[in-house]
């Protein structure tokens, strides 16, 4: 009797102590995001390709066509010594439908983080509607939000392209 | 010797004793990602505080305070409010007024001009009545005086309405000038209604600042705008343009500008022809392809040239800094957010002209003068007309309950809730008549059944049984299938098919009234057998 008395304690004594291990680890991990919120640790973003000025970088978009698929890729590396964080904000086409970073689907308000040194590719991918069609300049825009001071407060990405009839269409 | 219930209980609390370990360590030594995850909050935080998200920007950051700011819109074609209806929305009147608020109330001297086409597209179905278009580019004018707007452009929206109207309306808001250097006036009928240039010294407005740099506009149509106009009206007279900058230059040049701005209404094509043979402009503002512009100006040696996409969601900034004897111009595009909204508690004039403009919509009954059309199905039976869904009820039951219970059903009294309505009372004893916007033709069109045909939704009071968006907004006006329900005659126009239906759809959850439209997250929402 004794010895199951002592086996009901023990499971509650551990339960107990997991669950306070538990609740400290998520307070901690609260009180971490919120110091993030405070407190941005200068980084740096570095891009390939595209025409940046300011807060904004444009992509060409090439061709493309109602009911297909286009993609553009821009590669980011960090270069400096604090990682660099990335927040997607908003973006202004509901064709750009997947944006990838590094093959991680990113949805809105969706954070990844680059180590020092660390790079990685960015990918846009937009599906134009038929009444998108014919086209000469669409543009549409992805806003990041970075801890990189250079492109405070926020940072966009805007694709031009030229959106063509649907295949087979004249 | 244990006896067998007590070896049962060893055994289960030795259970326990696993199981709670295994949780524990499990617990313990989760990784920092599912520690987070766990600390978030279970739900996601209203979309209010999300969009807000988005911080506000910083004006020429790192710079020093310029000479003189230059705010820089085209294209609203009367979107006197944030473009759309689902969140987040961009643009708006009270918006820009509230930006124009933030500089100013930096000390900045503003000058605010504006390319041209504020007036509705002659040619949008979704504001087909043309009587509601004027007062819309009336009200938008006066907001831009109120916001002290100093030129304006004459774009193809201005042209395709009567001359002299459009000229009349500007008259009684100047400021805004309306330039167009190359606008023939051969009998004289417009006197005084439109400049060729203007001057704008923007530190007058600043208080105890006598002095400071003078900005030059100079409007010119270009030769693609003049062609459609003139395919519209034949009599108007637009000049050549090399001729008539040359001369408005000219003239100009008496006042002496510290900086002269070209207001082109042309594409970014035949500015970059035009540029160059005119470098006295620093600044060239075109007409943009695109619904949205680009953040980036385009440079051509010491000329910079930009645009601001439609319908107002996006303003530029032309900050104009000394650099020496000379000014070196910067430029940032601004999107209206959620941020510049003012306070439900604040008011601004802009807001003001909206309140009048809202009643103006009711009194003027523009939703009973929306012209009408036939349905594609009234074609081919003209006797059709619409039902509505109680008289779908009785077959469809299912249908019609997935429907009460949707967004669609209440589709119409939300439209009485929507922006800030305001309470009017025309007599002491009545209770007061609440107007939001469910009188206005451009928002009931996808808010009441039927609304842009033929016996479809007139008024609240006309057609009750027509009120939100029932069934027959997408399967067609279904009164010959009521009356005869097993006539495959009837009910086969009236089946949708899986293509066919997204479309039915996309016209009221187009890319402005809900950019994040998907179909496959929507869809299931609305959902319902045939029954």
């Amino acid at each position: 009797m004794k010895m199951w008395l002592m086996l009901i304690l023990a499971t509650i004594l551990i339960t107990f102590a997991s669950t306070y291990v538990w609740m400290y680890q998520g307070a901690q991990a609260l009180a971490d995001v919120g110091r993030e919120d405070e407190f941005t640790t200068p980084s740096q973003a570095q891009f390939t390709g595209g025409t940046l000025e300011g807060n904004a970088l444009a992509l060409n978009g090439g061709d493309s066509r109602p009911g297909a698929e286009s993609i553009v890729s821009l590669p980011i590396k960090c270069t400096g010594s604090a990682p660099l964080k990335v927040e997607l904000l908003r973006v202004s086409c509901a064709c750009a439908h997947t944006l990838l970073f590094n093959d991680r689907k990113l949805e809105l308000y969706d954070t990844v983080m680059l180590q020092p040194g660390e790079a990685a590719t960015l990918q846009i991918k937009w599906t134009p509607k038929d009444d998108q069609a014919n086209n000469p300049s669409y543009r549409f825009s992805a806003i990041f939000l970075l801890n990189d001071p250079q492109f405070s407060p926020t940072f966009r990405v805007e694709v031009t392209t030229r959106i063509l009839s649907r295949e087979g269409k004249s | 010797m244990l006896s067998m219930t007590q070896r049962w209980l060893a055994l289960g609390g030795l259970a326990a004793v696993v199981l709670g370990l295994v949780a524990g360590v499990h617990l313990a030594f989760r990784s920092p990602e599912q520690a987070r995850r766990r600390a978030a909050p279970a739900e996601d935080p209203p979309l209010a505080q999300r969009t807000l998200r988005e911080p506000p920007p910083e004006y020429f950051k790192s710079l020093l305070n310029p000479e003189v700011v230059l705010l820089v819109s085209g294209q609203l074609y009367s979107y006197l409010q944030p473009c759309g209806c689902a969140r987040p929305q961009t643009g708006g009147l009270e918006r820009r007024y509230q930006l124009l608020s933030e500089l100013r109330a930096k000390g900045w001297a503003v000058s605010a001009v504006d390319v041209g086409d504020v007036a509705p597209k002659a040619n949008d179905p979704s504001r087909r009545l043309r009587e509601q278009g004027r007062v819309q580019f009336e009200s938008a004018l006066q907001i831009l005086h109120k916001m002290d707007y100093s030129s304006l452009g004459l774009g193809y929206a201005e042209l395709t309405l009567p001359l002299d109207q459009t000229l009349g309306f500007g008259l009684n808001y100047q400021p805004p000038y309306f330039i167009a250097a190359n606008l023939g006036d051969p009998e004289t009928k417009f006197p005084e209604m439109y400049r060729a240039w203007s001057l704008d010294e923007p530190w007058q407005r600043v208080r105890g600042a006598m002095s400071g740099l003078r900005i030059g506009y100079v409007g010119i149509i270009g030769a693609s705008v003049a062609k459609k106009a003139k395919e519209h009206d034949a009599t108007l007279s637009v000049d050549p343009v090399e001729p008539a900058l040359t001369k408005a230059l000219q003239e100009l040049a008496e006042k002496q500008p510290h900086l002269q701005v070209l207001v082109f209404q042309g594409t970014r094509a035949e500015a970059r022809e035009l540029g160059p043979r005119f470098p006295q402009f620093r600044l060239i503002l075109t007409l943009d392809d695109s619904d949205e512009p680009s953040a980036l100006p385009e440079r051509l040696g010491e000329q910079m040239f930009i645009s601001t996409g439609h319908k107002g969601k996006n303003v530029g900034l032309v900050g104009v800094f000394k650099d020496g004897e000379k000014f070196d111009l910067q430029y940032q595009l601004v999107t209206l957010t959620e941020h510049f909204e003012p306070a439900e508690d604040q008011t601004n004039p802009a807001r003001e002209a909206m309140r009048d403009y809202v009643l103006r919509v009711h009194r003027d009954n523009f939703l009973e003068k929306w012209p009408r059309t036939s349905h594609p199905l009234q074609l081919d039976f003209p006797e059709a007309h619409y039902a509505g869904a109680s008289a779908c009820k009785a077959c469809h039951p299912m249908a019609h309950a997935i429907w009460s219970s949707s967004k669609h059903s209440k589709a119409y009294e939300n439209l009485a809730k929507y922006g800030r309505p305001l309470a009017k009372k025309d007599r002491k004893d009545e209770p007061p008549l609440i107007i939001g916007r469910q009188f206005d033709p451009e928002c009931v069109r996808c808010h009441a059944t039927g609304f842009e045909f033929k016996t479809g939704f007139v008024s609240e009071t006309k057609t009750p049984h027509l009120l939100g968006n029932q069934c027959e907004n997408c399967h067609g006006p279904a009164s010959l299938h009521v009356a005869d329900p097993r006539n495959p005659k009837f009910w086969r126009p009236l089946h949708l098919s899986i293509g066919s239906f997204e479309n039915s759809c996309r016209k009221c959850h187009d890319g402005d009234n809900d950019p994040n439209f998907k179909l496959e997250t929507y869809w299931p929402q609305v959902r319902h057998p045939r029954d």
